[in-house]
């Protein structure tokens, strides 16, 4: 496996201030793609993370622009012999300045294909972000995702007794910052369709809640504590309203309570475990996790309840999913490992991803094309990054601990 | 944070002779076996009498097998039966196979004897705490460790207890031992008996 790893190791130092040190993640790319859009992008000011995120994209092929010799930059003139020979099929220059411009020029006839202006932000990556965005848009013609965030959990400090923490980042793992510290485990955050929010299950009462978090003010409000089971709460995609798994019955069963604490409707009721609910994309659908057939498998049931008709069949459990679209990302068992596979509704496509032996909590980016999920390396939970085609792949893990059950945000706004 | 609870060491013995013969009668993966050497320091000066103590506990186990089995103990109230019943209610955790919430013979057979315990005790306040191994995803283990402590809290109401009890599903998020092979597995599928 360590064979396999390019030597690409990234230590995060963004300004942090040094109690929130345990939250750094570092960044180590484990697999990389050998087809994809050839692509150079120009060195100038946030170029390294317009790359990395490109790469991680598992779309492109990153070419090294020592091998353009020449200064390439906005504006200026350009060999286009030395630049077709380099085997790039795209250029991409840029300058900072009040913000960044950047231009994406076809190296074949060297048009100038399109130009973006990205002002200044006060997280200063953000602009590189949006900037991969629209060159990914532009060239693959998928709408980017890199300009998004990710919330997640880490547990560290004595063993016996962790500390925990939820923690939300920019989708490459930088500018961690803590939203909520606990003596006792929090888990499955749920991003409002806003971005604005989390929700999340807090053992912080001793039993089990599901509460709502605002991420700007950091107050929370407790929607739901139920005697038994507050369990992996669901944002629906027009926000009103979240989807969760409550034993109100005895058996965890799927609900659907309006955010601001109103009406709960049962979704379904059977006599198995029903939990994992997760919203298709147009609110019409819910898909969710049920042993009714005896083991665990997805279903899918509407939105207001009724008969829940069978997703997936294939092994002896399928789980946890995650939709976007007509994918659904998920948790397979393999033998007596367990995998995260992405599974196209549309194509009919079936893929496994990853291969690791505990891998587990899929969360899809926006738009599909990556899926961040918890594995473990080295003996301690790690989250990584899968791109859909299953060609790039990088694992984000902390030097203090396990980190575990991340979910992607939306796009922001 | 509850990890496994500290069993008096003058039980030990008698846990271990009686968790042996259980281990016998079914999959060993059921019947992990509590290590001594968490205990060692919750009492050293009664370890010498606790030591034969337990040693008779676990003969007469051996010698009543079918009592033991047919649900009879707590109900002669004999000198040997309470015996039994002080070595069960000592055991304050319950195991399970993977995926499954279904109740052991020997599960069995602690809880019952918790359930004659807190017959007589009415006004305690239970928690019964389920937990998971880490296979699987996290959440459909919090379901899981739900339907375990369920499924103990009837088997309690069922045997007689008559106590305030409390279901707290953990799922994988509280292991009792960390690893990540089938010995940890199998002590981290399991419902506490608090109280």
């Amino acid at each position: 496996m360590k064979k396999h790893l390019l030597r690409f190791i990234l230590l995060i130092t963004t300004l942090l201030i040094s109690s929130n040190s345990y939250a750094v993640l570092e960044i180590e790319i484990t697999g990389h793609t050998n087809t994809g859009i050839k692509i150079m992008i120009a060195p100038f000011s946030g170029s390294k993370i317009i790359e990395a995120d490109l790469r991680r994209s598992g779309r492109f092929i990153l070419v090294d622009p020592q091998k353009a010799n020449q200064t390439l930059s906005l504006g200026g003139n350009l060999q286009s012999a030395a630049l077709q020979a380099s085997g790039a099929e795209y250029l991409i220059v840029g300058q900072q300045s009040n913000g960044l411009s950047i231009e994406i020029l076809d190296i074949a006839d060297g048009h100038r294909m399109a130009g973006y202006r990205i002002p200044v932000l006060s997280n200063s990556r953000r602009i590189a972000h949006k900037a991969a965005d629209s060159i990914f848009e532009k060239l693959t013609r998928i709408r980017g995702a890199f300009d998004t965030r990710i919330a997640y959990v880490t547990a560290s400090g004595d063993v016996k007794r962790p500390s925990y923490r939820l923690i939300v980042a920019d989708s490459d793992g930088h500018n961690p910052k803590t939203i909520l510290s606990s003596r006792k485990p929090i888990l499955s955050p749920t991003w409002s369709p806003n971005a604005e929010n989390l929700a999340y299950v807090s053992y912080e009462s001793d039993e089990p809640a599901i509460y709502i978090q605002n991420l700007r003010s950091g107050s929370k409000r407790k929607i739901s504590s139920r005697v038994g089971m507050n369990n992996a709460p669901a944002w629906s995609p027009d926000g009103s309203r979240i989807a969760m798994s409550l034993s109100i019955n005895g058996k965890p069963n799927i609900f659907v309570q309006s955010v601001n604490g109103g009406s709960l409707t049962p979704i379904t009721n059977s006599s198995a475990i029903d939990t994992e609910p997760a919203w298709t994309s147009d609110g019409h659908s819910i898909i969710f996790t049920s042993n009714r057939s005896g083991k665990p498998q997805l279903y899918r049931v509407s939105a207001s309840g009724g008969k829940a008709s069978r997703v997936t069949f294939g092994g002896s459990y399928n789980s946890d999913a995650s939709v976007v679209g007509n994918k659904i990302a998920l948790v397979r068992q393999r033998g007596s490992a367990f995998n995260i596979a992405i599974k196209d509704l549309g194509t009919g496509d079936d893929r496994v991803l990853s291969n690791g032996r505990l891998d587990e909590s899929p969360s899809l980016a926006p738009n599909g094309t990556m899926v961040i999920y918890g594995s473990h390396a080295q003996g301690r939970g790690v989250l990584a990054v899968a791109s859909d085609n299953g060609t790039a792949k990088q694992i984000l893990y902390s030097q203090s601990g396990d980190v575990r059950d991340p979910a992607w945000s939306p796009y922001l706004r | 944070m509850k990890y496994l609870n500290k069993t008096p060491i003058k039980y030990l013995a008698s846990l271990f002779a009686i968790t042996l013969l259980l281990s016998a009668c079914s999959n060993s993966q059921n019947s992990p076996i509590p290590k001594a050497g968490s205990n060692t320091h919750t009492g050293g000066s009664g370890s010498g009498s606790g030591q034969h103590h337990g040693g008779q506990g676990g003969s007469k186990g051996q010698g009543n097998n079918n009592g033991y089995y047919d649900g009879q103990f707590g109900k002669g109230g004999s000198g040997s039966t309470g015996g039994k019943n002080t070595v069960l209610l000592n055991q304050k955790i319950i195991y399970f196979t993977y995926d499954s919430a279904q109740i052991s013979a020997e599960g069995m057979d602690i809880l019952a004897a918790h359930a004659h315990y807190l017959s007589a005790h009415p006004n305690k306040q239970v928690r019964l705490e389920g937990h998971a191994d880490e296979r699987g995803s996290r959440e459909y283990n919090v379901a899981l460790s739900l339907d375990r402590a369920i499924a103990a809290e009837r088997v309690l109401n069922l045997k007689g207890a008559n106590a305030n009890i409390r279901t707290i599903p953990y799922g994988e998020e509280m292991p009792a031992v960390l690893g990540h092979d089938e010995s940890a597995w199998n002590k981290n599928r399991r419902v506490e008996i608090v109280y």
